[in-house]
């Protein structure tokens, strides 16, 4: 056997593997039923690292005209309908509608916290309450937070909300406090514990999986793949922020 | 002359009326007459996570350095998380019938209030027993309770998870 043969079977041995393994990544349960392990959790009591950032990939093309399932899912994992009243609670994510007026085409993306990685509403917080975590998810340090609303001016995605009357009945995991800034956290507490984020998972649910969540940093994930292969736009680039979040179509 | 000595009555006045307060609030007193908080029993567990005489000097300290971990590191052990505390020692009571922190029967405000000391935690942070988050569900192989409590795919026996929740958790 010449070594070019050699060559050619390992390379379809490992081909056949390699279809092994996507076989066993994802495994249909049921028709229309797909589980899909997720990134493996960090252990409980090891911090996190730069070594990962986290970031989401916005698929404009198929976000729907009129679907708001990723804000209600939202708004339900971190309890922010207290009032009932969207002009007094707080507004993590929204539905943007945008229309060239001159084609008339016209589609719709939700917005939230971009998670720059270099956040312009840590660099103006005088308390240092805003903050980047070492993997880059941007977070309101509450404990701190003075309630001076300086990094909502700062923000140019104006993704940010004030928390202006007393709240009850908070989500345990989700503390949250009249006086306070608050914003997107990525659902930190999901993705701590190797979930992805509530927006994704309802968008996947209805069936139009337009948001992918993932690890920027690393090369094997879904959402640096599709990066790679197709590309993608962050909102105000000229900015010089590097959002986390990035478009696709926009 | 007797407006000076008025006021030399003051701290015993003040004094009295706060003995009188004292007095108003429901305590178990103990055979010296020495007026004690009613302190609400755990709802589950035998041991908390250090013992009980440190927890009381010192539990502030505890959770003031862990929240600081969480929140900036990620850092989300068991052993000192707030949730944990609350799902031992609140009752878990059907909608409506919560004891909230507003009342003395709620474990944290029982001390407090006996020590005169406000606690600011539960401004935001919720002082039920924790719940799930909506969208957690057991198809994904997780079970249901809060993100916290992740014994996923474990071989261990119940036994083993009881000791290791007494114990402070998964390290």
């Amino acid at each position: 056997m010449s070594e070019d043969q050699n060559n050619n079977t390992d390379l379809a041995r490992r081909r056949f593997m390699g279809g092994l393994a996507a076989a066993a990544a994802g495994t249909a349960v049921a028709p229309g039923i797909v589980l899909v392990a997720t990134a493996e959790a960090k252990p409980a009591g090891q911090a996190v690292t730069s070594k990962v950032r986290w970031g989401m990939l916005i698929d404009t093309t198929k976000c729907a005209d009129g679907c708001d399932a990723c804000v209600r899912a939202c708004n339900e994992e971190n309890g922010l309908t207290q009032h009932d009243d969207p002009l007094r609670d707080a507004q993590w994510i929204r539905k943007v509608e945008v229309k060239n007026p001159d084609t008339g085409y016209s589609h719709s993306f939700p917005v939230m916290c971009q998670h720059c990685a270099e956040p312009p509403c840590a660099d103006v917080c005088p308390t240092g309450a805003s903050f980047k975590r070492a993997d880059g998810i941007v977070l309101v340090d509450k404990h701190i937070c003075i309630g001076c609303r300086y990094c909502m001016m700062a923000c140019p995605y104006k993704a940010r909300s004030f928390v202006h009357e007393p709240l009850h009945d908070q989500k345990s995991y989700m503390p949250r406090g009249m006086g306070t800034v608050e914003s997107c956290t990525f659902c930190v507490h999901r993705v701590d514990n190797g979930e992805t984020t509530a927006c994704v998972e309802a968008c996947d649910r209805d069936g139009h999986k337009a948001l992918v969540f993932g690890d920027l940093k690393d090369p094997n994930s879904e959402i640096a793949q599709r990066l790679a292969a197709y590309g993608g736009t962050q909102i105000r680039k000229d900015l010089g922020l590097n959002p986390g979040v990035h478009y696709k179509g926009i | 002359m007797v407006a000076v000595r008025s006021l030399w009555r003051l701290p015993a006045l003040l004094l009295a009326a706060g003995l009188a307060a004292a007095s108003m609030v429901p305590t178990a007193a103990r055979a010296d007459g020495v007026p004690r908080p009613d302190i609400p029993k755990a709802v589950k567990g035998k041991q908390c996570v250090l013992p009980t005489e440190d927890m009381r000097k010192n539990h502030m300290k505890y959770l003031l350095h862990h929240r600081d971990l969480t929140m900036h590191e990620g850092i989300r052990t068991k052993k000192f998380d707030l949730r944990e505390c609350l799902d031992c020692h609140v009752p878990k009571e059907p909608k409506g019938q919560e004891v909230h922190v507003t009342s003395k029967k709620h474990f944290c405000q029982a001390c407090h209030a006996y020590a005169g000391v406000k606690i600011d935690c539960f401004q935001c942070h919720s002082d039920q027993p924790s719940e799930q988050s909506p969208h957690f569900h057991t198809l994904s192989g997780r079970p249901i309770g809060h993100p916290g409590h992740k014994t996923v795919g474990t071989k261990l026996s119940a036994g083993e998870l009881e000791a290791m929740a007494v114990g402070g958790g998964v390290k």
